[in-house]
C-alpha cells in the first residue's frame, strides 16, 4: 500500500486495494457458513447410500405421502392466500365496523400452534364432543350412522386448521405492502376504466404480489414442517412419513431421504418466491408515498366486510382459545404453579435469544449481499435460509451430527494433549437449541429484512456514503432506523415460532429441560386434552403478547405518518 | 494550482455496454462544469465513480492532485469529501430537515454543530423547515434541503446528478437560479449533470456534450460551444436544426437558402450544412433571397414557429424557422429565406459524429427547448 502513504496528508486519506474481500463480506459469509453446516448434513445424509428402505419407500408408500402432501398445499396455500390478503385489502382500504379491532386482532391466530388447535377442534367435534351432543339431542339421533357430520380427523380437517392459523402470515405481509401502496394506482386505474373488484385483481394485488409471495411461501413451509396436526389427524403426509420410518422403522438416513423429497418442494418453493420477488422489485419512496382515505362501507357491504374479518378471528383464535380457557377452568387443580412457572420462562428466554440471534444475523447477511453483491454470499444466504424448510425434527439431527463429531474431537483432543476429558461441550445445551432455532428460522428473520431493505433506495446509501458514513454506519444510522418495522416482525416471527416449536425441543433440550411446547406434547399425544391444556393456554397467551406489541407498533408508525401529512 | 477534480483517461462498461469512453476533464477550484447528454449516456456514472460509489475499471480520478481511483486502488466514498446530490434528492425519510443537514457533519461537535446546520439551511432559506420531515416538503423545497446536506461538511468538490429535472418548468428557473447563487457563495468546485442544454449553459463556466456510448464530443465556454458545435451531434442537441447537403466548391457550400463558408474543407468534399431554426432569416423584402413558400405558422408566444418549403418544389423537404414576435407575412406576400452565417455550420458528411447522431435518434423532444 505505498499510495496509502502518499495520501494521508490531505482529505481523502484512507483507500484500500481495490477487488479484495472486505471485512462485511467475510463476516456475512462465516455466519451464513455456519448456519449451512445443518442444511448441508442433511443433504449428506439423504444422499447417502447404507439403507434398502429407499426402493422400499419408492415401492409402497411414497406415492401416497407426496399426494397427500399436495392436496395440503395446495389447501393451505388457497385458504391463507384468499383470508390473508382479503382481511388485509378490507382493513386497509375501508372502514367498517370493527375494523380497528380486526386490524391488529386479524394476528392473533398467530400465537397458536397447529397442533394446539388440532387438538382442541378435535375435542369440540368428535363423537363424544359438544357440538355432535347437541346435534343429537336436537334430531333424536344416537349413532353415528342415524346422521352425517364431517369428519375433522382427515385432510379437510387438516386444511382448515392450518389454513386458520397460518393465514396471518399472508395477513401481515400482504397488509403492509397494501398501506405502502400509493392511491394513485388505484384511481389511474379506476379512471381507466376498471371497477373496485378489477382494479384490486390488476393492480392492488400484483403490486403486492412480491410480499404476498413470501407469505404464502412461509405458510407452505410451515405446513410442509407441520407434524402435530398431520399426527393427530391421521392424514399421511411427507412430514409424517418421516416419523414413520424414524420410530417405527428407526432408519435416521430413511427419514432424512424423505425430508430430500421435501427439499425438493422447498426448493420449487423458493424458486418461484425469489424469481417473483427479482422481477418486481421496486423500490418506495420513504415516506413520500400518498395514502388513501379508508372509504367508508355502509348497510349490507359493511355486514359483509365485518363478517368476513370476524370468522376466521373467531374460528382460529376466539373459539379455541374459549375451549381452551374453558378446560383451564374446570381443571383449576392441574394447574401446577412452579412447574408451569419454569417452563414458561425457560420457554421465553429460548425464543427470547433466538430471535434477537437470528435478526441480528439476518440483518448482517441482508445487508451484506447489498453491500458486496457477492455471489458466492448470495448462493450461501439461499443456502442458509433454507433451514425453516427443512422438518424440524430432520434439522435436530443434522445439528446434532456435526456437534456431536466437534465435541468428540475436542475431547479427543484434550485428552491427547491434556490428559483431561471434556465431555460434551455443545450437544445438549441450550447453546446448541438456540442455534437450532436460528437455522429454522433465519428465513423469517432474513426475509423481512431483505425485503425491507429492498424498499430503500440505493441512493440512500450512496448519500450517506459520500456524507462521510462508513458501510457500519450506514446500516447504523440509516438502515436501523428505516427497518425498525421489518426487524420487529421479523423478531415477533421468530419469537412465536420459537414459542411454538415442538420437535426440534422435543429431541435437543437439554436433559430435565421442559418447555411449554414438550409439556403440551406429552398430554395431548395420549389423548388426555384437558392435561394439555393449561401449557397450551399458557403458549397461547405467551404468543399473543408480541401480537399485540407487533400490531400497535405498526399502527403507531402509520399514526405518525398520517400525522405528519396532516400538519404539512 | 491543482485541479480540485482531475478525470483522465475514464473508461467505463456494465457488461458489454459501454458508458463512458476514454473521458478526461477538470473542475478547477471554485468552477462549475457542466456535462450535457441526452439520458443514458453514462453521465450519472462518471458521478458516481468520482464520487466513489463506483470501482475504476479504466483510467484515473483524482482530487486535489492525489489519486482517489484508478484500476486496483479505492478510496471509499466517505474519505473523499466529495458531495452527490442525486437526481431523487435520496434525503433520509426517517430524519428531520435538521437531522438530514447535520448528517454529514455528525463528528462535529454540537456547538459548532448546530450553527452550521442552521447557516446552510439559511442559505438554501429552509431554516424555518428544520423541524419537518421530508415527506411534509413539495419537490423544490426537498431540491434544497438536499443541496444545503451535500454543502453542510464544506466538500471540496460538489457533484450534481440533474438537480433540477424533479421539478415542474416554472419553478426549475427559479431554484436554478437560487442554486446557482449558493453554488457561488459556497465557493466550491461544481461539477453538474444535465440533459437541459438551457441548463447547462445557464450554470456552467465551461460545459462538456457527451454522446450515446459515454463519448466527448466538445469542451469549451457555453457560448463558444453553442456558436461553434464541434459536429452535428452537438449542433442538434441545442435545439431543432434542419439539414442541407452540398458539395464545398471553392471553399464555400452552395445551398438554395445562400452560401457558407465551408471553412477548411477541400475542395469537392461532400458535406452537411445544418442550420438552426433561428439560423434563417425570413422577409418580404429581401428580393436577392429564396423565394419560400409557407407551410405553417404556429405563434408560440416570444416568437413563431414557422414551417416552410423552397418555392415550386412541391414534394421537396420542408424547413423549420423560427421568428421572433408574431409572424404576419403568411398567405400573401411573398416571403424570401436566407441562411444566417451565425447560425449555419458545414459538417463533413457521415462523420463519425453525425452517424452517433443518427444513431441517437430524435434526441430530445423538440416542442420542449422551442417554447
Amino acid at each position: 500500500m505505498t499510495t496509502a502513504a502518499a495520501l494521508t496528508q490531505r482529505p481523502p486519506g484512507r483507500g484500500f486495494a481495490a477487488g479484495g474481500v472486505d471485512g462485511w463480506t467475510l463476516g456475512a459469509l462465516l455466519a451464513a457458513g455456519c448456519v449451512a453446516v445443518p442444511i448441508a448434513a442433511v443433504l449428506v445424509l439423504a444422499a447417502g447410500t447404507g439403507s434398502d428402505i429407499w426402493g422400499h419407500l419408492i415401492d409402497t408408500v411414497l406415492a401416497r405421502y407426496v399426494g397427500t402432501t399436495l392436496g395440503l398445499m395446495a389447501g393451505v396455500g388457497a385458504g391463507t392466500l384468499i383470508i390473508g390478503v382479503g382481511t388485509a385489502w378490507l382493513v386497509t382500504n375501508f372502514r367498517f365496523p370493527g375494523r380497528g379491532l380486526f386490524e391488529w386482532s386479524l394476528l392473533l391466530p398467530l400465537a397458536i400452534p397447529s397442533y394446539v388447535i388440532a387438538f382442541v377442534f378435535t375435542d369440540f367435534l368428535e363423537f363424544a364432543g359438544p357440538v355432535q351432543g347437541l346435534l343429537r339431542e336436537l334430531g333424536g339421533w344416537t349413532l353415528p350412522r342415524d346422521y352425517w357430520f364431517p369428519e375433522i380427523r382427515s385432510l379437510g380437517g387438516a386444511i382448515a386448521v392450518m389454513s386458520l392459523v397460518l393465514y396471518p402470515y399472508v395477513y401481515l405481509l400482504s397488509r403492509a405492502a397494501f398501506l405502502e401502496q400509493s392511491v394513485g394506482m388505484m384511481e389511474v386505474s379506476r379512471s381507466l376504466g376498471r371497477g373496485p373488484w378489477r382494479s384490486f385483481l390488476t393492480v392492488a394485488v400484483p403490486l403486492a404480489r412480491p410480499s404476498i409471495v413470501v407469505g404464502v411461501s412461509l405458510v407452505l413451509m410451515e405446513t410442509l414442517n407441520d407434524f402435530g396436526t398431520v399426527d393427530f389427524f391421521a392424514v399421511q403426509t411427507l412430514t409424517l412419513g418421516i416419523f414413520d420410518v424414524w420410530f417405527n422403522l428407526n432408519s435416521v438416513a430413511g427419514a432424512a431421504q424423505i425430508a430430500g423429497v421435501i427439499l425438493l418442494f422447498v426448493m420449487v418453493l423458493l424458486t418461484a418466491e425469489r424469481f417473483s420477488r427479482r422481477r418486481q422489485r421496486y423500490h418506495g419512496q420513504g415516506g413520500s408515498v400518498r395514502r388513501a382515505v379508508p372509504r367508508r362501507l355502509t348497510g349490507f357491504a359493511a355486514l359483509l366486510s365485518t363478517l368476513a374479518c370476524a370468522l376466521p378471528l373467531a374460528l382460529g383464535f376466539l373459539l379455541p382459545v374459549g375451549l381452551l380457557s374453558a378446560d383451564v377452568v374446570a381443571n383449576l387443580e392441574l394447574v401446577g404453579g412452579r412447574a408451569f412457572l419454569t417452563s414458561a420462562g425457560n420457554s421465553l428466554l429460548l425464543a427470547a435469544v433466538a430471535a434477537l440471534v437470528a435478526v441480528l444475523i439476518g440483518l448482517q447477511l441482508a445487508y451484506g449481499v447489498r453491500l458486496s453483491g457477492n455471489r458466492a454470499l448470495k448462493s450461501l444466504t439461499r443456502v442458509a435460509s433454507l433451514g425453516y424448510a427443512i422438518p424440524g425434527a430432520v434439522l435436530a439431527v443434522g445439528v446434532m451430527i456435526p456437534f456431536g463429531l466437534f465435541d468428540n474431537w475436542i475431547d479427543a483432543q484434550a485428552s491427547r494433549l491434556f490428559g483431561i476429558s471434556t465431555g460434551l461441550i455443545l450437544s445438549g445445551t441450550g447453546a446448541a437449541l438456540v442455534f437450532a432455532y436460528v437455522v429454522r428460522f433465519l428465513a423469517l428473520s432474513q426475509g423481512a429484512v431483505e425485503s425491507g431493505l429492498e424498499r430503500v433506495t440505493p441512493n440512500i446509501d450512496g448519500a450517506a456514503r459520500t456524507l462521510g458514513c462508513r458501510p457500519a454506519g450506514v446500516l447504523w444510522r440509516v438502515h436501523v432506523p428505516l427497518l425498525r418495522g421489518s426487524m420487529l416482525t421479523a423478531a415477533i416471527l421468530v419469537f412465536v415460532d420459537t414459542m411454538k416449536e415442538l420437535p426440534m425441543t422435543v429431541i435437543m433440550r437439554p436433559f430435565n429441560f421442559e418447555t411449554l411446547a414438550t409439556q403440551v406434547h406429552q398430554f395431548a399425544a395420549s389423548e388426555q386434552f384437558a392435561e394439555a391444556s393449561p401449557a397450551a393456554l399458557a403458549i397461547v397467551l405467551a404468543g399473543i403478547l408480541p401480537v399485540i406489541i407487533l400490531s400497535r407498533a405498526m399502527r403507531n408508525t402509520v399514526h405518525i405518518d398520517t400525522t405528519a401529512e396532516a400538519r404539512a | 494550482m491543482t485541479s480540485a477534480l482531475e478525470i483522465s483517461g475514464l473508461s467505463h462498461a456494465f457488461g458489454r455496454t459501454r458508458v463512458l469512453d476514454d473521458v478526461s476533464c477538470t473542475v478547477e477550484p471554485r468552477e462549475i462544469v457542466c456535462l450535457l447528454g441526452p439520458s443514458g449516456c453514462g453521465k450519472t456514472t462518471l458521478l458516481r465513480l468520482a464520487a466513489g460509489l463506483e470501482r475504476v475499471q479504466t483510467g484515473a480520478i483524482k482530487l486535489h492532485g492525489q489519486t482517489v481511483g484508478e484500476p486496483g486502488w479505492h478510496v471509499p466514498p466517505e474519505s473523499r469529501r466529495i458531495g452527490l446530490m442525486f437526481q431523487d434528492y435520496a434525503l433520509f425519510p426517517h430524519l428531520t430537515i435538521a437531522e438530514n443537514v447535520a448528517f454529514g457533519i455528525s463528528g462535529l461537535p454540537a456547538g459548532r454543530r448546530r450553527p452550521r446546520v442552521h447557516e446552510v439551511l439559511f442559505q438554501v432559506n429552509m431554516q424555518a423547515y428544520a423541524d419537518s420531515y421530508p415527506h411534509m416538503l413539495s419537490g423544490g423545497q426537498q431540491q434544497r434541503v438536499a443541496l444545503a446536506r451535500v454543502l453542510a461538511p464544506k466538500p471540496e468538490v460538489v457533484l450534481l446528478d440533474e438537480p433540477f429535472s424533479g421539478l415542474d418548468e416554472t419553478l426549475r428557473i427559479q431554484v436554478r437560479e437560487e442554486t446557482l447563487r449558493v453554488l457561488n457563495q459556497a465557493g466550491t468546485a461544481v461539477l453538474m449533470v444535465t440533459h437541459h442544454p438551457e441548463e447547462a449553459m445557464f450554470m456552467s463556466d465551461r460545459m462538456m456534450v457527451m454522446g450515446p456510448g459515454g463519448i466527448i464530443h466538445q469542451v469549451g465556454a457555453p457560448a463558444e460551444v453553442y456558436a461553434n458545435p464541434a459536429n452535428r451531434f452537438v449542433a442538434t442537441f441545442f435545439g431543432r436544426t434542419n439539414l442541407i447537403t452540398g458539395v464545398v466548391r471553392n471553399g464555400a457550400v452552395d445551398t438554395p437558402l445562400g452560401t457558407v463558408a465551408a471553412g477548411d474543407r477541400g475542395e469537392g468534399c461532400a458535406v452537411d450544412v445544418v442550420f438552426r431554426s433561428n439560423g434563417v432569416i425570413l422577409s418580404t423584402a429581401d428580393e436577392q433571397a429564396c423565394p419560400v413558400e409557407i407551410v405553417s405558422a404556429r405563434p408560440m408566444g416570444r416568437d413563431t414557429r414557422v414551417r416552410f418549403k423552397l418555392a415550386g418544389d412541391e414534394a421537396g423537404a420542408t424547413y423549420l424557422c423560427r421568428v421572433p414576435g408574431i409572424f404576419t407575412a403568411g398567405g400573401s406576400a411573398r416571403v424570401t429565406a436566407r441562411l444566417d452565417p451565425a447560425g449555419a455550420f458545414v459538417f463533413h458528411r457521415g462523420g463519425p459524429a453525425t452517424e452517433r447522431t443518427s444513431v441517437a435518434g430524435p434526441v430530445r423532444d423538440p416542442s420542449a427547448d422551442d417554447a
